[in-house]
């Protein structure tokens, strides 16, 4: 089962301390870190840890909050995690339910809340947030694939008429490390995307058009042999 | 009007070489490197003559020559290779494996000295 990795932002310690003590009660939860300030949470976005899902409490204050969350997501782990605002008390009104989505929350859970409350509402931000990913991902692969069978293309190409490639082949390189470098959680996408492009690829058309080159041509050949009669007929 | 596929990705390069090819009477088309060229080249268009660059992305321009010199289509189209002080290398090397149809022009490219290699390629046995 894949677990949550959870950041909980809250300046308050205790209630923070709360919140991780019930995501840490459950097995849904892997990692959870607490941090103080939005700050901080920029930063442990922009490290290499998967963050799935972010908790923002309601003590930051709106004018806090909206510009975090919009500047989280454009952080590398940001971008994908869910956003949890956790709000007051239910009893708080439509109003404020309505602001907590304009800040770019994709789920609210109140306090109090129960161990199930927290499981539940996470699971569904994340999931959404999880078809996000893989939509963007499949996109960027689908472009990316194509490119790079182009350009196997052209190494092949090039390599069976008699050179070895440089260029071409340092091209290719950078092309399959771009590939490399995506998070591990794209590679399923990868593989299906690859396994179709490849099944669908055309056969390449070059080998046909190409000969071996054997110096000059039978046409140069020719002429050569015609311009030495010439100047053998001239000096007789 | 003879067609002359020019091919270098420098922007500022092209430009002088366009002029200067332009005003030896030769329609020019630009490529930006040598995978942009083998694709002109391979969509049907007809050249009367390639002028290329050496390092350039994606496809040098030693691959490009050589992708030519083993294609029926292309061996035959005169190429001119320009080069610069890093293509010192490859140079060398293209001129040892590809002597025939081809000429070659140290940047920055002398106008005069360019006219006389296009010229002298035009038929190489004269
Ligand atoms: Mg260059």
């Amino acid at each position: 089962m894949k677990k949550f990795n959870a950041l909980i932002v809250d300046n308050d310690m205790a209630s923070r301390m709360r919140l991780k003590q019930t995501a840490s009660s459950v097995v849904e939860f892997g990692a959870v870190t607490l941090l103080s300030t939005p700050a901080e949470a920029i930063s442990a976005l922009t490290l290499s840890t998967p963050i799935d899902v972010v908790f923002v409490s309601w003590r930051l204050g709106p004018d806090v909050i909206r510009p975090f969350i919009q500047k989280a997501k454009e952080t590398s782990q940001g971008q994908d995690a869910a956003y949890i605002s956790v709000m007051k008390s239910a009893s708080e009104g439509n109003a404020s339910v309505a602001q907590v989505m304009m800040d770019g929350a994709d789920g609210i859970l109140c306090e109090p809340f129960s161990v199930d409350q927290l499981v539940e509402i996470t699971r569904l931000s994340t999931k959404v947030r999880g078809e996000r990913y893989e939509s963007r991902e499949r996109a960027a692969l689908s472009l990316l694939i194509p490119d790079i069978l182009k350009q196997l293309d052209l190494v092949a190409h090039i390599k069976s008429s008699g050179l070895a490639p440089e260029t071409s082949l340092k091209v290719l390189r950078e092309l399959c490390q771009r590939v490399k470098d995506r998070d591990e959680r794209s590679h399923v996408i990868y593989y299906q995307i690859a396994l179709n492009a490849f099944e669908n690829a055309p056969v390449p058309h070059f080998e046909a058009k190409t000969k071996n080159y054997g110096g000059v041509s039978s046409r140069v050949k020719k002429r050569m042999e015609q311009k030495m009669q010439r100047d053998l007929s001239g000096k007789v | 009007m003879k067609k002359v596929l020019l091919v270098e990705d420098d922007s500022v390069t092209r430009t002088l070489l366009k002029r200067m090819i332009e005003g030896f009477e030769y329609d020019v088309t630009e490529a930006l490197n040598g995978k942009i060229a083998w694709e002109t080249l391979c969509s049907g268009e007809s050249f009367d003559l390639v002028v290329t660059d050496i390092m350039m992305p994606d496809m040098d321009g030693r691959e490009l020559l050589h992708l030519m010199r083993v294609d029926d289509r292309f061996y035959e189209i005169p190429v001119v290779i320009v080069s610069g002080e890093l293509d010192k290398n490859m140079l060398s090397r293209i001129a040892e494996e590809y002597p025939e149809y081809t000429r070659f022009q140290e940047k920055p490219v002398n106008k005069a000295a360019l006219y006389n290699a296009i010229s002298s390629l035009e038929d190489p046995l004269s």
